[in-house]
């Protein structure tokens, strides 16, 4: 039996720990793929989206359902986020710089993009290319990285990061219109060729 | 309107989150307009390319070492009362509750009814001991009274 968000919401607020377990296992991947657009690293991926269930854990019962589940998680995602980042800042001499992924263990060799039939050295193109975007990505700021991450990833509407975000629709439109017009400028040489 | 106004729409445009008489202005600028029209062009490139790159995963185990983590911190206790909370409300249909609350009803007011007969059980105890010190007094009242009379004899 498949129950919905928002029954596995109530069931676990009665106590049932396995609803938990079915939310944490139904959101898992999409937490953990906006977490790595945000912060760039897979082990820091891993920590902070962790951190972002023992909230749900701990906030679930705060969760009203005034709106969707997914909008109240990925807020939380967001903040998880921001403020680890924040926290970050606060501390002395970063290590790994996030404009360069395979600075930190990322090894560009697991990137590949969909299309099997490609040539070796398309193949090699197209993983310099993901690596490239990837590198743009993290080099927006937090507010708009974030917005951009949400909207492409997980394809919200412009109304429901506006609930995410609790901003105004004209706000989240302009974020995405900056955001990708930097991401244009950064990459604009892939951006002519025939993909 | 100038192309760098048009430029700011190219991204909702490209979103679909325009309306519809907005998104015939815009085309009908792109088809005039061969800079704007480029970059819209290359904001599409852009959106697919990103859509192209497969999304990364956590490592298998993830929802085991989460648990590690939820385990860590939360107190027992509050595990047990919940569970206890769950097993009322979520397993019991509505006629079972009733039938729960009142055979504990009829089970309170039995223990209470045998509650009570003890009590009295426990005075006619009291009252049975009374009797029985009472009796002993007298039998050592009349040993008192004997005692001279069996010095006597020896
Ligand atoms: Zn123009």
């Amino acid at each position: 039996m498949q129950y919905s968000d928002e029954e596995l919401v109530e069931r676990f607020g009665a106590g049932d720990e396995e609803s938990f377990k079915m939310l944490v296992e139904r959101y898992q991947d999409r937490v953990y793929h906006i977490v790595y657009g945000i912060v760039g690293n897979k082990e820091e991926a891993e920590d902070l989206s962790q951190e972002v269930f023992l909230r749900v854990y701990r906030f679930l019962h705060r969760f009203k359902g005034k709106s969707r589940f997914y909008t109240w998680l990925y807020r939380l995602t967001i903040n998880v986020c921001l403020s680890a980042k924040r926290k970050r800042k606060n501390e002395p001499a970063k290590i790994f710089s996030l404009a360069n992924p395979s600075e930190h263990g990322d090894d560009p060799g697991e990137i590949e993009l969909a299309d099997e039939s490609l040539s070796p050295w398309k193949i090699l193109q197209n993983r310099e290319m993901a690596e490239k975007i990837k590198s743009a990505i993290n080099s927006l700021s937090e507010v708009l990285k974030s917005t951009f991450v949400l909207r492409e990833f997980e394809e919200l509407s412009y109304e429901e990061l506006a609930r995410v975000f609790q901003c105004s629709r004209g706000t989240i439109k302009s974020r995405l219109s900056r955001a990708r017009e930097q991401l244009r400028r950064k990459i604009e040489p892939y951006l002519n060729g025939a993909v | 309107m100038s192309c760098k106004k048009w430029k700011k729409k190219l991204s909702s445009c490209l979103d679909n989150e325009v309306s519809y008489r907005e998104r015939l202005k815009i085309e009908k600028h792109l088809k005039s307009c061969q800079a704007c029209f480029n970059q819209f062009k290359q904001l599409d490139r852009l959106h697919r390319l990103v859509q192209s790159i497969p999304p990364e995963k956590p490592g298998p185990g993830f929802y085991e070492r989460l648990s590690e983590r939820l385990s860590q911190k939360k107190p027992i206790l509050k595990k047990k009362l919940l569970g206890w909370r769950y097993v009322w409300q979520l397993s019991f249909p509505r006629v079972g509750k009733i039938a729960i609350a009142v055979s504990a009803v009829l089970l309170l007011s039995v223990s209470f009814y045998i509650w009570r007969s003890s009590i009295s059980y426990e005075v006619n105890i009291k009252v049975f001991e009374e009797e029985y010190l009472r009796s002993q007094q007298m039998n050592s009242f009349a040993g008192e009274l004997a005692l001279p009379a069996f010095l006597e004899i020896k």
